[in-house]
């Protein structure tokens, strides 16, 4: 976990609010729904997966380094 | 026997994130991280899963209706839409910030750790905050319970 109470209040919003807008998470689109072979599902994992990639690349090798 | 059903799908499922690594935000960080000392293995918890949750789902839709309840309650939007378009990316910056989804999150509480109580009570405000956003608002019962049921 991070050592900021902010980061970690910002998290917790994004992914409440996320999840809730998108209707799904890690275990909703990503699993359930891709055996679905849902569309919107693979749509969402593929989304979220990237933007997650690309915070972990910035907080780790740009800002953070 | 419905709870009882949820109760034992439920200890399957954190077992599964907790033997799998998923629940360990350090685990999941490095898994995202492919620009760095990237760790591949929760794609093989993804592969395993989606193994065994596939035929599942195919045997499921086979049935007129499930075991233990009247009637089944397949997803019925198709279309691919703004509000899921943002609402994944959205959750995906969060996810990467911390290394924490809902499900893992709820199951790190056993931890009593502040941090993680901290995390799962924003998270539940950012949940309350997108029901209370002027224009998601469920209006009527039946949307209501739309509301709560997501995608997967």
């Amino acid at each position: 976990m991070p050592a900021s109470w902010t980061v970690i209040v910002a998290a917790g919003l994004l992914v409440g609010f996320g999840t809730r807008l998108g209707a799904g998470c890690t275990s909703g689109h990503g699993i359930c729904g891709i055996a679905r072979l849902s569309i919107r599902s693979i749509t969402a994992t593929v989304v979220f997966m990237f933007t997650a990639i690309v915070v972990v690349a910035l907080t780790h090798h740009v800002i953070g380094g | 026997m419905l709870t009882i059903a949820a109760l034992i799908c439920g200890l399957i499922f954190g077992c599964g994130l907790l033997i799998s690594g998923m629940v360990q935000p350090a685990k999941v960080l490095a898994f995202l991280d492919i620009f760095g000392a990237w760790d591949p293995s929760l794609a093989v918890v993804m592969a395993a899963a989606l193994a065994v949750s596939v035929p599942g789902f195919i045997l499921a839709k086979r049935r007129e209706r499930p075991f233990l309840a009247t009637r089944s309650a397949w997803p019925t939007k198709m279309r691919v839409d703004r509000p899921l378009l943002i609402g994944s990316a959205l959750f995906g910056i969060g996810w990467g910030l911390v290394g924490l989804c809902p499900g893992p999150a709820l199951e790190n509480l056993a931890t009593l750790s502040p941090r993680l109580i901290v995390f799962v009570v924003a998270m539940a405000g950012g949940m309350m905050l997108h029901d209370f956003w002027p224009k998601y608002r469920p209006r009527t019962r039946h949307e209501r319970v739309l509301a709560t049921a997501t995608d997967g």
